[in-house]
């Protein structure tokens, strides 16, 4: 047997002897059966092994793996859950995999301040359940909020069902302390609104693990709303689903979610876990709204007077409590469900302007037809985020390649409508290689520059959203713009 | 000083790309509303980006503004309440703190300086309202970067970080604006006669209840005592509720009395634009973990103040501008946070750091970032210190 690739290379010995100085041995992973367990993250089309896992309990570990990385000249992936869906820790065959998980504390619950201060790797729910006997609650909740972590979702600005109202991880967080790939330490922000300077906060927010390893998390925690209910919406086609979405917008009405599903979507999840979704439907709407329960009830009358006059076939509102869980319970499992109907299936994230919902979803059906590959749409309605499930068969190469190629023809498609490439799954190594769809070489080049800011030798997590490498150079005042080199290691669609 | 006027995104390019080439400091001025804030720039031209107005783009069912940064803020308010819509941050007229006149500037203004109003604390500043931008780098390169839909994480997210850079990192150039639903119905609480200590007790006790308050604000107000207001905004019985609702559950603290919206408008546009404040010589705006606002208080020692957002945000008035204020005001975060100093006179606003000084390790990647934007230096040279 040869020996792995993540064996050979040289800097190793030297990476694991320093490593080891500091590390306990449980927080260093070496041999190739430990370091299979990090080979892919949310996204398992793209595997591959680290050179090194190296797993830090302190802000101060993670400062030193990243000050011995950067002179071994070692590229860092940084990691969190790994439930991530574009590939973001994917790892490199010549990297440190640095992963959070186990710095999981709640370091303080702060009532008064209406915020919390949490290691990175404690999961997205804990947060609320650490504030819920106060009667608070952390807003954005992604649908792997079990298991993701508030780390990965600061890395990723992580969205979900709720942040049509409440805003995605960027317009609820207060604070973060990063470490940067010279092993200093930066907090940005905390317990205080705005950042008095330039927002580095908001830069690092979303930048998927490129700029810094996050230590810490600060997250603004709002008052649980009095009540919620939901509403589960039958519409005969897609345009009609589409025209209620946009006339409770001009009602001047923002659901706390709403979320749509098409006929495919419905059947799978009335087949998996028996919501009561209305079956003869080709497109269901479900729309929450939260708040005091004279508001409630209002909206839930208003929004049924819209759903109606745009030719709703079914209405139903949640009465209790149990009957909105039941609601919700076929879209949360719609993933699974649609699981079921095929060996796999690849799931997209695109954004369009919301009027051009019924347009982009025939479109979408059109191009299912054509590749010979079945689609479910489901569909953050409220903000116009898709996402379409691709369903193939994964032990058949060639269906890889046109799931792919099918998903990379959507977001071509989101990005012509007015739309972009990622809702709130990030361009990871998914997404790389479309970026030029979106954006020019210019706009890609000024955010290369603050890479270059950050982490001037490109260490942290190259490979990862932009599809050249682009080199920082400082000669005096030509900076910069020559010298792009592609990466032709690294595998793209 | 020459003044370059630009009608053109091209011309903006243009221009400060000559600039960029020749070495040319260059300082970027729509309506000047907020020429004194900052700290004093030595420029060789003015960059007058005034006639890059007008918008491009409304689509108020899809809750979106596209328009150019020269628009003054009144017409973008008007063209939004039109419609029912209005920018959810409440951007302030700073005019009476900064010339103690209304004011108003451009929506490219207001969004350089990440403006927000009493919501804050619920909606957000411009920063969470900018979903996209074209923008001119400091070497003339025009570039795009967010998006024109309100759910998006390609890229770097560089609309925030241009949100609050006070054109030294780019001169935008088009702005594509969250808009939302404009309330309803407003109301508004006052209680009279509270001490700072019980009326963030109080305001506190709001912030954690469910009543969906969207204004926390006290002060004391020499002629007619100190008060302490509640806003809740939304659908007419929503409203009506909550606000019956926190009469009762803060009745008991001291004299009380609602308005209605109409009462409600000027009220909330004081404090907005820190009317409680403007007539002080030097005034300081800090941002704070609410728990923070009374060690502000006691330690910064004002004349006039205002506490905004349950104490998140304090407006500090001195009758005197003293530079060693400024080692005052920042002492007094005990709690951390940061304080800008908005008005004081020019040779002040030189002597001290008017923006909140940082450990060398966030100073410096403050100073990478510049020369990332802008590596020949020539926008708003030393604006931020």
């Amino acid at each position: 047997m040869s020996t792995p690739a993540t064996e050979r290379d040289p800097r190793r010995g030297a990476l694991v002897a320093r490593l080891g100085r500091f590390l306990p041995p449980d927080a260093l992973v070496t041999d190739p059966v430990g370091l299979r367990a990090f080979e892919t993250d949310g996204l398992t089309m793209h595997r591959r092994l680290p050179m090194v896992v190296a797993l830090p309990g302190s802000r101060d570990e993670v400062s030193q793996i990243l000050r011995v990385c950067a002179d071994l000249e070692v590229p860092v992936v940084p990691r969190g859950a790994g439930t991530g869906l574009s590939g973001g820790a994917l790892p490199l065959e010549d990297g440190v995999s640095l992963g959070l998980s186990r710095m999981n504390r709640i370091l303080e619950v702060d009532v008064a301040n209406r915020c919390v201060v949490a290691q990175p790797g404690v999961p997205n729910l804990a947060i609320s359940e650490a504030v819920a006997g106060y009667g608070l609650y952390y807003a954005p909740d992604p649908s792997s909020q079990i298991a993701c972590s508030i780390g990965g979702n600061v890395a990723e600005n992580s969205g979900g069902v709720h942040c049509l109202k409440y805003g995605l991880t960027t317009n609820n967080l207060l604070g973060v302390e990063i470490v940067l790939m010279s092993g200093e330490v930066v907090r940005l922000g905390g317990k205080h609104a705005d950042a008095g300077h330039y927002d580095l906060l908001g830069l690092v927010t979303g930048s998927e693990g490129l700029l810094g390893v996050i230590t810490e998390v600060t997250v603004r925690v709002l008052p649980r709303p009095e009540t919620a209910r939901a509403l589960l919406l039958g519409f005969p086609s897609n345009e009609a689903a589409g025209a209620c979405v946009a006339a409770v917008i001009a009602a001047g009405i923002v659901p706390a979610g709403m979320e749509m599903m098409d006929r495919l979507a419905v059947r799978a999840a009335e087949a998996h876990c028996h919501p009561g979704y209305p079956e003869d439907s080709q497109a269901l709407l479900i729309v929450e709204v939260d708040g005091p329960e004279v508001e409630v009830d209002a909206l839930v009358e208003r929004i049924t007077a819209l759903a109606r006059g745009e030719g709703a076939t079914s209405v139903r509102a949640s009465t209790s409590e149990a009957e909105r869980q039941r609601f919700w319970k076929g879209r949360k499992a719609a993933f699974p469900a649609v699981g079921r109907l095929s060996p796999d299936y690849y799931c997209m994230d695109g954004t369009i302007p919301r009027g051009r919902l019924p347009e982009v979803l025939a479109k979408i059906g059109e191009m299912s037809e054509s590749c010979g590959l079945a689609v479910a749409n489901v569909f953050h309605a409220g903000d116009g985020n898709l996402h379409p499930l691709i369903l193939y068969d994964a032990s058949d190469p060639e269906q890889i390649e046109r799931a792919e190629a099918f998903g990379a023809d959507i977001l071509r498609l989101c990005v012509q409508v007015g739309g972009v490439l990622t809702g709130e799954h990030g361009v990871g190594v998914e997404k790389r290689d479309l970026m030029p769809e979106m954006f020019s070489e210019t706009d890609l080049r000024v955010q290369q520059r603050l890479k270059c800011a950050f982490d001037p030798e490109g260490r942290m997590n190259p490979g990862k959203v932009f599809p050249t490498l682009h080199r920082c150079v400082e000669e005096g005042r030509t900076h910069v713009h020559a010298g792009e080199v592609r990466f032709p290691d690294l595998p793209r669609f | 000083m020459r003044t370059l006027p630009c009608q053109t995104a091209a011309e903006v390019a243009e221009r400060v790309a000559a600039a960029a080439a020749g070495l040319r400091r260059l300082t970027v001025v729509g309506r000047g509303s907020k020429a004194a804030w900052g700290v004093p720039v030595e420029a060789d031209a003015v960059l007058d980006v005034s006639g890059l107005a007008g918008v491009v783009a409304y689509e108020p069912e899809e809750l979106l503004l596209s328009v150019r940064p020269g628009t003054p803020l009144e017409e973008v308010q008007a063209l939004l309440a039109e419609r029912g819509q209005q920018l959810a941050f409440e951007p302030p007229d700073y005019g009476w703190v900064l010339s103690r006149q209304s004011a108003w500037g451009t929506i490219g203004g207001a969004v350089s300086v990440n403006a927000s109003g009493p919501r804050r604390f619920r909606a957000g500043a411009a920063r969470d309202h900018l979903l996209g931008v074209t923008a001119v780098s400091g070497l003339g390169e025009t570039f795009r970067a967010g998006g024109r839909v309100v759910k998006n994480v390609t890229g770097y997210d560089l609309p925030k970080l241009l949100a609050g850079a006070f054109g030294t990192l780019g001169v935008l150039v088009e702005l594509h604006l969250k808009v939302v639903p404009a309330p309803e119905d407003t109301a508004t609480l006052v209680i009279r006669g509270l001490s700072d200590t019980e009326a963030l007790e109080a305001l506190g006790e709001v912030a954690r209840s469910p009543h969906e308050a969207t204004g926390l604000a006290h002060w004391p107000d020499p002629s007619e005592g100190a008060r302490t207001v509640v806003r809740v905004e939304g659908f007419t019985a929503s409203v009506a509720h909550r606000i019956g609702a926190l009469a009762k559950q803060l009745g008991g603290r001291g004299e009380t009395e609602v308005l209605d919206a109409t009462a409600s408008e000027p009220l909330w546009a004081a404090v907005r634009d820190g009317r409680p404040v403007a007539d002080a010589a030097m005034v300081w705006l800090v941002s704070v973990p609410p728990t923070g606002a009374l060690q502000v208080l006691e330690g910064a020692r004002p004349e006039w103040w205002l506490l905004d957002h349950a104490g998140g945000r304090v407006w500090l008035g001195y009758d005197e501008a003293r530079a060693e204020q400024a080692e005052q005001v920042r002492g007094a975060l005990v709690q951390g946070g940061h304080a800008t100093l908005l008005r004081a006179p020019e040779a002040v606003r030189r002597a001290v750091p008017v923006f909140q000084p940082r450990p060398t390790a966030h100073a410096n990647l403050l100073r990478r970032v510049k020369e990332a934007m802008d590596p020949e230096g020539i926008l708003e040279p030393g604006r931020m210190g």
